[in-house]
């Protein structure tokens, strides 16, 4: 709880961040459109990078704002849906984001964009207000005793307080992840032999895909227990499944590009397939900022899974941050595949030493 | 059974989570086709060998049956979500878990259960009939005289090790009893009677607990 408790008092700090960046990165970019200001524009581009960021550190801080507001006897319901305009919010300007940074100054998408944008602040308006309204409303954060709180709590807000995962739940959540540490050592192993390029390189090349598709169709299928096609309990709908299931989806078709780049000129085979494993990394790593736990989510379980989640997150960014250097630095391509490789490794040895909960490296007063 | 839940709360899904949720996959699935489209892009248009090219199209062709199937499952699992109607209410199953005698108000269900030792125990639990922390209520019980209704001195509940239930003792001939329970945002008082012919036998111990 101390753990939660620390980040859920940066949740109003970091709310800042997104609300002042992106207003002004809208306004920025449409200052440029009118009076085609290249300055102004290159302003507009970092300051919407720079506002999705704390868009992502103010959802991180929210999960844990979330815990601590649940055990406060804070309505649930209201939290949700805060919750659901924070996501519907951090995804679109995950995507304006990166459709911004393809955008030269002067192009003729640029209005599309800026109209796209700045309906999507409404969607940050209504995000903040509902934020706000759970504070005035609710008392949530504020210092008062259960008993003094405007609204109670309803009996399932009382009762969700007390879910917990099952022994069974845990170990299969562990197994699972323990099974793709080791397929992401396998990827980092096959990464290994390639840039050592060591003999029979051919073969090796089909691996990867093969890795990555049989990956994806292993999770599509074994993902969650009680959802389609193991069980029937949980719809895809649930957040925890449709994450789970578009991860897998994504890891397919990635498996299926890069078979598709095996065939290149070596030299060009491997650029391709390490891009695309970038960009998966990137995606997953982003949405590993915003996936809830769902099965119990006030639980002890679910702030330590939090906290693997932020982890793993920040070093799948960093995976594709690597490659993204080696686009920007190419004459260093040996120390970024080294790096890549090692961050690989990393992320490996997190998902083969997971526990459902806090990880090894955090003692939280339970 | 297919229903609006999320997680383990039974609660029907908001439409606004629907939309968040919603959100979140499409965008994911775009943003990641389009990156890919940008690595994969300059293979398709330069590569001129027809065997490449037949294996191409092959791929791609899977890709999309793929693509349309898993579409094709999300959508009609999410139009069966959205038409079905609401599953049967299961909160309404009265049965005692603790052999005690049940009480329902709004959304909350009291069972209170007495051994022959004089041991009251107060659970509760919400409409789908999912255990409340003891540490969220609190209350006391009174002796009560079932002829003239009149109250004896109140004894407060204790919270159990596990949290699970309000426990208090009274002598062992009290059998009739008022219940005072505090909860959030509200109080209620329930009079309960045992070993008579209107409420439930004593028990003889405390069944696993």
């Amino acid at each position: 709880m101390e753990i939660s408790k620390l980040f859920a008092e940066w949740h109003p700090v970091m709310v800042h961040f997104p609300i002042a960046l992106l207003f002004f990165a809208v306004a920025l970019d449409v200052f440029a459109w009118i009076t085609k200001d290249q300055r102004a524009a290159w302003a507009g581009q970092v300051a919407t990078a720079a506002g999705t960021i704390g868009l992502m550190m103010a959802f991180i801080t929210g999960n844990y704002a979330e815990i601590v507001a649940a055990h406060q006897q804070i309505r649930q319901k209201p939290i949700a849906d805060h919750e659901a305009w924070a996501t519907a919010t951090s995804w679109t300007f995950i995507l304006l984001t990166a459709w911004r940074s393809y955008l030269k100054p002067g192009s003729p998408r640029l209005k599309y964009y800026l109209l796209a944008a700045v309906a999507m602040l409404t969607c940050l308006t209504v995000t903040g207000y509902k934020g706000g309204r759970l504070v005035y409303d609710h008392a949530a954060a504020v210092h008062v005793s259960t008993q003094a709180l405007p609204i109670p709590a309803t009996p399932e807000d009382l009762a969700n307080l007390r879910l917990e995962n099952g022994p069974d739940e845990i170990a299969y959540s562990g197994m699972m992840h323990h099974v793709f540490g080791w397929l992401t050592l396998g990827l980092a192993l096959w990464q290994a032999y390639q840039h050592l390029n060591l003999p029979g390189q051919d073969r090796v090349r089909a691996l990867g895909p093969v890795v990555l598709t049989g990956g994806g169709v292993f999770l599509m299928i074994f993902s969650d227990w009680d959802a389609w096609p193991m069980g029937n309990t949980l719809p895809v709908t649930d957040p925890e499944v449709l994450f789970h299931k578009v991860l897998a989806t994504i890891m397919i078709f990635f498996g299926i590009g890069m078979n598709l780049a095996r065939k290149r000129p070596q030299g060009e085979v491997n650029s391709l397939q390490s891009h695309l494993l970038a960009i998966l990394a990137l995606v997953g790593g982003g949405m590993l900022f915003t996936h809830v736990h769902t099965g119990a989510p006030f639980s002890h379980t679910a702030m330590g899974v939090y906290v693997q989640h932020f982890a793993v997150g920040c070093l799948a960014l960093a995976c594709g941050g690597v490659k993204m250097l080696e686009t920007v630095l190419p004459l260093q391509k040996k120390l970024w595949d080294r790096c890549w490789i090692l961050l690989l490794v990393i992320i490996a040895i997190n998902l083969i030493w997971y526990v459902e909960g806090f990880p090894w490296y955090i003692h939280d007063q339970g | 059974m297919i229903c609006f839940a999320h997680g383990n709360d039974p609660g029907f899904l908001p439409p606004i989570e629907l939309f968040g949720n919603w959100v979140l996959a499409i965008v994911t699935l775009v943003m990641a086709g389009g990156l890919a489209r940008m690595a994969l892009g300059p293979l398709l248009e330069q590569d001129g060998d027809p065997k490449s090219r037949s294996e191409i199209a092959g791929w791609t062709a899977i890709s999309l049956a793929l693509l349309v199937a898993m579409a094709t499952w999300i959508t009609r699992q999410s139009l069966i979500e959205a038409v079905s109607p609401a599953v049967p209410p299961q909160e309404h199953a009265h049965s005692m878990y603790h052999g005690g005698q049940m009480v329902m108000w709004g959304d909350y269900h009291a069972e209170v259960a007495r051994a022959v030792s004089g041991e009251y125990r107060l659970w509760m639990t919400d409409k789908y009939r999912r255990s409340i922390s003891a540490e969220f209520f609190s209350g006391s019980v009174a002796p009560r005289d079932p002829r003239t209704g009149a109250l004896g001195p109140s004894r407060p509940l204790d919270m159990s090790l596990d949290k699970d239930y309000l426990f208090a003792s009274l002598d062992r001939s009290v059998k009739s009893v008022e219940v005072f329970i505090k909860y959030p945002g509200n109080s209620i008082k329930l009079d309960f009677e045992f070993d008579s012919d209107k409420g439930r036998k004593s028990l003889k111990e405390w069944c696993g607990r």
